[in-house]
C-alpha cells in the first residue's frame, strides 16, 4: 500500500498515513516536507484547542476490545500518558463495557493530581481515583433514568469540578450515526464538548463527530498533543456556555472602558480591570487592593498596584471577542491578529490561591513581540521595581505608608510559528506598611510549583465549589439568571475574606468613588455576602470594629458619647467626605458628611444582621452595637412632653437635607437602642444604662400615622408641594439635576426608599401592614435617581404581592452596570447594587428571612417564572430552596431550623418539602 | 498651502474678521485670504462668490461678520458650505487678540464629537484651554446620580473620553436651555471662541442653539457640519435676486 508522509498540526510530528489511517513511521517509509493533505489524515483545526478533561473508551479507542489479551497494545504507553495528564490538571475519563474493577486492574494507573480518573462502565457508579489511596464512588442520581448513562454522569462530575462540556475531549471509536454504544456518549449535555473518532468510519460520521482514525495510537497522540499544549504554554479554552459567559466583540470602542469594569477579576481582595493586554487608546488598565489608600483627607483613593497584564502586540491587533466565564473566573480574548494567525490569550486570579495571578497569551511570533518586564508600575507612582534571581519585583508606595507589591516570574515558548508567554505573579497588599518581596515569595514559589495548568485546574475547581453553594437558576429567565451570576461573580471578585474589608462603592473594578466606603457596605453588600461568603460578611464588621476608636472621637469632637461613624470612611475611618464641589460654575457645599448620620446605626445593623445570618451565639460587632447606641442616646432631644427628637439630618432621601426626625434616622436609631438594651446582658453596660436605652427608644418619634398606615418621611415633608414623578419624568431619573435644587427641595420628591428603607430592614420596628400604604405613598414620588434604589424597590415590591412590578424594577438595577445606565461604570462596578439584586432575589421574590435561628421561606413569583432555584448560605448551612407555584422545596447539607412564613419552623435534614408556597406565590 | 478665507464688505466689522481670520489661521498655520466685496453686490452673487472661494482645495476654513453684509447672510453661507466657518458678532468687536481659551458645547452624540474632533485636536496642539459644556434637559439627564461630587467627578471622566479625548479640557455641566448656558458659561469662563457642530439644516425650528448663540454670543464662533453635504453650493447662486449688501 502506497505511504505518505504528513505532518500532524497538532503535533508538528511527521507521521505515515496510508489508506487513510496513520501507520508507523518506519525507515522505508522516508518523512518528507510536505502540506496539510485532507482533514481525515491530520488534525483539524478544532482539535487546536486544550482540553481539561478527556473521555475515551476503553475497548474502543483504548483498543482494549480484543478478546485475546495478547492482541491487546501493552498498557504502560497509556497509563504514563494519563497520569501526566492528571498532574497537569486533567481528569481523565474511561468509560468501558468491562467491570470497572477489570480496567483499574489493567490499567494501574496512580494519579498524582490534581487530574482525576474516573471509571465507568455504565452499570455502576462512577470510580473516581486520585493521589495516594484516594478513591472516591459517584452514585448515579436517583432521578436518572434506568439504563447506562454514563456521559452524562461524566459531563456532570466533570462540570462539578470546573470543567464544563466546552472543555471536554471525547475519543471514541465509533462515529456512525445512527445507533451503537456511541449513542450513550453523544449526549445533548455534550454538544460543546469535541468529539472525535479513532476508529475506521466505514459508515460515515455522525454530525458533530471529528473523523481521524488511527485508533489507539492516535488517541495516544491526542493525549500527547494535549500534553504539548500545555508545555509549550499554549492558551487554554474556556467553554462558552451562554449560562455563563458575558462576550465582548469588540464593536464599539465607546464602551472600551465600560467593558473594562465589567471584566474585572479578583481574587483575595486584589483585582484587576479587564483592561485589553496591549496599550491602546482610551484604556485605563488598572490592579487595586482592598484598603489600601493613598493620599489624605476626601482626596484619599485606592492606590494603584503594579500591571501584570502588559504584553506588546506590534501591529496592533483589533480588539477582537473577549469572554468572561463566570462559572470558571476566567477572562479570555480572541482576535485576528492580521499577520494570518490569532491572539489569544487568558487570564485569572485564583480562588484557590488568593493574590495569585496568572496569564496566558499566544500569537504570531512575528505580532507578539518578546515581553519587557512581567510588572510594570502605573503612571506616575512611586515605588520600585527589579529583578532579582529571575523574579521581578514591583510595587507602588502610598503617602499613607503602605503599598500593593507584586512579585512575578515569565516564561516564553514557542509552538508552531506562534510565541507563548506566561505570567504568574502573587501580590501583597499592605495598609499601613511597605510590603516587602519577601512576602510573597512563598505564595509566588507554591504557585510556581504548582505550574499554571494546575493552578488553572484548581481556581476552576474553586470556582465549581462557589457555585455549587451560591446560585441562581430561573430557566424561564436566562436574561435575568445571567446577570444575577454576574451580579455574584463580582461580589466574590472584589471582596476577601480574610482580616478586614473595606468595600467600596464601586468595589475594586475602578477608580470611582476613590475606594471610599459609605453606607452601601453596611446596607447593601454585607447582607448580601453574609449568604455567599459569610467569612468576607465577618471582615467587613472587622473593618468597622477596628475603626470604632475614630467613631468615638468623632462623637466626642461633636460633644457627644459613644460611637459616630463618618459618611464617607476610607483608611482611618475618620470622615473624608467632600466638604464642596463646583456645579454649575457655582460652589456647591456638600452636607452628606455633616448630617447623614443614619450610617452610624447602619453600621451597628450590618454587625447584627451578621451575627443573625450567620447563626452564632457571639456577636464580634457588640462593641459597634454599644457605642452607637451611646451616641443615639446622646443625640436626641428630649422636648417638654418627653418625647425624643432627632434634629438636623439627611435620611436615605439626599434631595433633602438637613431635616428634623427624618423617619429612617429615628426608626434606626430606635432599633440601635433596642438591639443593645436587648445584648446588654453580654457587656460591660448597667441595667441603668440599658434600662434608659429602652425607655428611650420608647420616647423617639417615628412620625406615623395610624390613620394612613403612612410615616411622614420627615417633620413637614406633608406641607411640601406633593409633586409626583408623572409630572416630572419617567423615573430613573436626577430630578435633581433636571429640576434644579431648589424646586426639588421644595417638593415631595424623593431620591429613592427613604422610609421604605425601613421596611427592608427593620420590619420588626414598622407598624404590621404598613408596607403597602407607603409603597403606594412614596412610589409615585420616588425618581430613583440613586443606583441604590431599583433594587432594594424591586425587592419591596415582591414583599408587597407584586412581583411583576418587582421584576421590571430588578431588570432595570440589572442593567445598571451591565447596560451603562449611570454612565459611569467606566469608574466600577455599582458594588451596592449588585448586592441589592441579590438581596431581592433571597429576601425579595424568595421572601428568605432569618429570626431567632430559624428560616423563613415566603416566595413571590412573577407570573413569567415557572420557578426559581436559589443557593446561598446561611445560619452556618448550605442551603438549596426549588420553589415553584405548587410547592417549596429545601435541601440542607446540615439539620436547619425552616418553614414558610407564618408556619412554625421545624427541623429540617437533607431534602424535603416545606409545602406549597402562600397566597401570592 | 492652506487658506483661511475671510469676507470684508468695507464695514466695521471688517477688521474683527479678519482678526479672527488670523488668529485661526495661526492656529490652523493657514494663510488669509480676503476676498472683498463692493457695496451693493447682491446677496446671491455675493454668497457664490465667497462658496466658490470657499470650495477651491487649499481653503479650509472661512470667516464672517455675523450681520454683515446682512443679518441672514451668514446663515445661507452656513447651509451650503461643507467646511467650517466662524461667525464673528458684533459684539465680539474689541475682543482681545489671541485664542487662550475655547469653548466646546458637545451634546455627547459620538457625530457631534467626531465633527469636532479635528478643531479641537488643533487647539489643543496650539496649547489653548478647552472648555467641554454639556446642559443636561429632559432629553439628556442621567439616569442616576448617586453622590454628587463622585459622580459628577466619574460622569466627566468618562464624558470627555468619549467625546474630547484631550488631557487638560475640563467639562462644566448645567441644566437647562442650551443656547443660553452657552453664551453664559463662554462669558464666565472667558472662552475667546465657541466651536459647535451642526447640522447644517436651518429650516424653521431647527438649529436653535446655533441661532441662538450667533445672536447672543460675544466671541466668534466656529460652526462645524456634522455631515458631509450633498453640495456645496446652495440656493443662493449668482444671479439670485435675495438681499442686497448693504453696509
Amino acid at each position: 500500500m502506497a505511504h505518505r508522509t504528513v505532518k500532524d498540526v497538532m503535533t508538528a510530528e511527521v507521521i505515515a498515513v496510508a489508506g487513510g489511517a496513520v501507520v508507523p513511521l518506519t525507515a522505508e517509509i522516508p518523512a518528507t516536507d510536505l502540506v496539510m493533505v485532507s482533514s481525515h489524515e491530520v488534525s483539524p483545526q478544532a482539535l487546536d484547542r486544550t482540553a481539561e478533561a478527556i473521555v475515551f473508551t476503553w475497548e474502543g479507542a483504548a483498543g482494549e476490545g480484543a478478546d485475546s489479551p495478547g492482541r491487546r497494545p501493552p498498557v504502560p504507553p497509556l497509563r504514563r500518558r494519563v497520569e501526566s495528564l492528571c498532574s497537569a490538571g486533567v481528569d481523565v475519563a474511561v468509560i468501558s463495557r468491562a467491570d470497572v474493577a477489570d480496567v483499574a486492574a489493567r490499567l494501574r494507573v496512580r494519579p498524582r493530581g490534581p487530574g482525576r480518573v474516573l471509571l465507568s462502565d455504565g452499570r455502576g457508579p462512577v470510580v473516581e481515583l486520585g493521589p495516594g489511596d484516594h478513591r472516591r464512588v459517584h452514585r448515579r442520581p436517583a432521578a436518572r433514568a434506568a439504563g447506562p448513562d454514563p456521559m452524562r454522569h461524566i459531563l456532570a462530575i466533570l462540570a462539578a469540578r470546573g470543567a464544563g462540556p466546552g472543555l471536554v475531549l471525547v475519543v471514541t471509536d465509533q462515529s456512525a450515526p445512527g445507533g451503537g454504544y456511541h449513542r450513550l456518549l453523544l449526549v445533548p449535555e455534550g454538544a460543546r464538548a469535541t468529539s472525535v473518532s479513532v476508529g475506521a468510519a466505514p459508515a460515515g460520521t455522525a454530525p458533530g463527530v471529528i473523523h481521524l482514525g488511527g485508533g489507539r495510537p492516535a488517541l495516544l497522540r491526542l493525549m500527547d498533543a494535549q500534553l504539548r499544549r500545555r508545555d509549550r504554554g499554549r492558551v487554554p479554552a474556556v467553554d462558552e456556555d451562554p449560562a455563563w459567559i458575558l462576550t465582548d466583540a469588540g464593536h464599539d470602542p465607546g464602551r472600551r472602558r465600560v467593558d473594562e469594569t465589567l471584566f474585572t477579576v479578583g481574587s483575595g481582595g486584589v483585582a484587576t480591570r479587564g483592561s485589553a493586554e496591549e496599550a491602546v487608546r482610551g484604556g485605563t488598565p488598572m490592579v487595586l487592593a482592598a484598603g489600601v489608600y493613598d493620599g489624605t483627607g476626601s482626596a484619599q483613593h485606592l492606590l494603584p498596584g503594579p500591571l501584570w497584564t502588559g504584553l506588546t502586540v506590534a501591529p496592533p491587533a483589533p480588539a477582537g471577542t473577549r469572554i468572561l466565564d463566570l462559572r470558571t473566573g476566567v477572562l479570555a480574548r480572541t482576535t485576528e491578529s492580521g499577520a494570518g494567525g490569532r491572539l489569544r490569550t487568558l487570564r485569572f486570579a485564583s480562588a484557590m490561591a488568593p493574590g495569585v495571578v496568572a496569564m496566558r497569551a499566544e500569537a504570531p511570533a512575528g505580532q507578539l513581540r518578546s515581553p519587557g518586564p512581567p510588572l510594570q508600575a502605573p503612571d506616575g507612582q512611586a515605588g520600585e521595581a527589579r529583578w532579582e534571581n529571575g523574579r521581578f519585583w514591583a510595587r507602588t508606595d502610598s503617602g499613607c505608608g503602605g503599598g500593593l507589591g507584586a512579585l512575578a516570574v515569565q516564561r516564553t515558548s514557542r509552538d508552531a510559528g506562534l510565541r507563548t508567554v506566561q505570567r504568574i505573579a502573587a501580590y501583597v497588599a499592605c495598609p499601613s506598611r511597605r510590603p516587602e518581596r519577601g512576602m510573597a515569595a512563598g505564595a509566588l514559589s507554591m504557585a510556581e510549583e504548582r505550574g499554571f495548568d494546575r493552578l488553572l485546574a484548581e481556581h476552576r475547581a474553586a470556582w465549581a465549589v462557589r457555585w455549587d453553594e451560591v446560585d441562581a437558576q430561573i430557566p424561564d429567565d436566562p436574561d435575568v439568571q445571567l446577570a444575577i451570576r454576574f451580579a455574584l461573580f463580582q461580589l466574590w471578585s472584589n471582596t476577601a475574606a480574610t482580616g478586614e474589608l473595606a468595600v467600596g462603592a464601586r468595589g475594586l473594578a475602578g477608580s470611582g468613588y476613590a475606594g471610599h466606603v459609605f453606607w452601601d457596605a453596611d446596607v447593601f453588600v454585607l447582607p448580601a455576602l453574609v449568604s455567599i461568603e459569610p467569612a468576607a460578611a465577618a471582615a467587613m464588621v472587622r473593618y468597622r470594629l477596628r475603626r470604632l476608636a475614630a467613631a468615638r472621637a468623632r462623637a466626642c469632637a461633636d460633644g457627644r458619647r459613644g460611637a459616630r461613624f463618618p459618611w464617607e470612611s476610607a483608611a482611618s475611618g475618620e470622615e473624608v467626605a467632600p466638604s464642596s464641589m463646583m456645579f454649575g460654575g457655582r460652589l456647591v457645599p456638600v452636607t452628606t458628611g455633616l448630617y447623614e448620620e443614619h450610617v452610624t446605626a447602619d453600621v451597628a445593623w450590618a454587625a447584627v444582621r451578621c451575627a443573625e445570618w450567620t447563626g452564632g451565639r457571639a456577636l464580634p460587632g457588640l462593641p459597634l452595637l454599644v457605642q452607637t447606641a451611646r451616641y443615639w442616646a446622646s443625640r436626641c432631644r428630649l422636648d417638654g412632653a418627653g418625647a425624643a427628637h432627632i434634629d438636623g439630618v439627611t435620611g436615605p432621601d439626599e434631595y433633602h437635607e438637613r431635616v428634623d426626625d427624618n423617619a429612617y434616622t429615628n426608626v434606626m436609631a430606635r432599633w440601635n437602642l433596642r438591639a443593645a438594651a436587648d445584648a446588654a446582658d453580654r457587656m460591660p453596660v448597667t441595667a441603668q444604662e440599658s434600662g434608659w436605652w429602652r425607655e428611650l427608644a420608647g420616647r423617639i418619634v417615628d412620625g406615623y400615622d395610624s390613620a394612613t398606615g403612612r410615616y411622614e418621611q420627615f417633620a413637614g415633608y406633608y406641607c411640601l408641594e406633593p409633586l409626583l414623578m408623572a409630572g416630572v419624568a419617567a423615573p430613573p431619573v436626577a430630578a435633581d439635576l433636571l429640576l434644579g435644587r431648589e424646586r426639588i427641595v421644595a417638593s415631595q420628591v424623593i431620591k429613592q426608599p427613604d422610609v421604605l428603607m425601613l421596611h427592608h430592614m427593620v420590619p420588626g420596628e414598622v407598624a404590621p401592614r404598613s408596607l403597602i400604604p407607603n409603597l403606594d405613598f412614596y412610589g409615585p414620588r420616588t425618581s430613583h435617581g440613586s443606583s441604590l434604589s431599583p433594587a432594594i424597590t424591586a425587592s419591596l415590591l415582591a414583599r408587597a404581592g407584586r412581583p411583576d412590578e418587582a421584576l421590571a424594577m430588578l431588570r432595570t438595577a440589572l442593567a445598571i452596570d451591565l447596560s451603562d445606565l449611570t454612565g459611569t461604570t467606566a469608574a466600577g462596578l455599582h458594588i451596592a447594587n449588585l448586592g441589592g439584586v441579590w438581596q431581592a432575589m433571597l429576601s425579595g421574590f424568595a421572601g428568605v428571612g432569618v429570626q431567632a435561628g430559624a428560616l423563613s421561606v415566603d416566595p413571590r413569583l412573577p407570573a413569567a417564572w415557572g420557578s426559581l432555584h436559589l443557593r446561598f448560605r446561611c445560619l452556618g448551612r448550605r442551603v438549596r430552596l426549588h420553589i415553584t407555584r405548587e410547592r417549596v422545596e429545601i435541601t440542607t447539607d446540615a439539620p436547619l431550623l425552616a418553614g414558610l412564613a407564618g408556619q412554625e419552623p421545624r427541623r429540617v435534614t437533607g431534602h424535603c418539602s416545606l409545602g406549597p408556597p402562600g397566597k401570592g406565590s | 498651502m492652506m487658506e483661511v478665507v475671510a469676507l470684508t464688505t468695507g464695514a466695521d466689522a471688517d477688521g474683527q474678521v479678519m482678526q479672527t481670520a488670523a488668529m485661526a489661521g495661526e492656529i490652523i498655520r493657514a494663510d488669509v485670504r480676503r476676498v472683498s466685496l463692493a457695496q451693493g453686490t447682491p446677496a446671491g452673487p455675493a454668497a457664490a462668490r465667497l462658496l466658490r472661494a470657499l470650495r477651491e482645495p487649499g481653503a479650509v476654513l472661512g470667516v464672517l461678520a455675523s450681520e454683515q453684509p446682512s443679518r441672514s447672510f451668514w446663515q445661507r453661507i452656513v447651509s451650503s458650505c461643507a467646511k467650517p466657518v466662524i461667525v464673528v458678532p458684533p459684539a465680539a468687536r474689541g475682543q482681545r487678540p489671541g485664542i487662550r481659551r475655547v469653548l466646546l458645547p458637545l451634546d455627547g452624540t459620538p457625530e457631534s464629537a467626531r465633527a469636532v474632533a479635528e478643531a479641537v485636536g488643533q487647539f489643543a496642539t496650539a496649547g489653548v484651554d478647552l472648555v467641554a459644556l454639556h446642559v443636561f434637559n429632559e432629553a439628556t439627564v442621567p439616569m442616576f446620580w448617586d453622590q454628587p461630587a463622585h459622580a459628577h467627578r466619574a460622569w466627566a471622566e468618562e464624558f470627555l473620553a468619549r467625546n474630547c479625548v484631550r488631557s487638560g479640557a475640563r467639562l462644566e455641566l448645567r441644566t437647562g436651555v442650551t443656547g443660553e448656558h452657552i453664551v453664559d458659561v463662554a462669558a464666565r469662563e472667558r472662552a475667546d471662541m465657541i466651536v459647535l457642530g451642526w447640522s447644517r439644516q436651518l429650516d424653521p425650528g431647527r438649529a436653535r442653539t446655533v441661532r441662538h448663540t450667533v445672536l447672543s454670543a460675544a466671541v466668534p464662533i466656529l460652526l462645524v457640519p456634522l455631515v458631509v453635504p450633498q453640495k456645496d453650493i446652495g440656493p443662493f447662486d449668482a444671479g439670485d435676486t435675495g438681499d442686497a449688501v448693504s453696509t
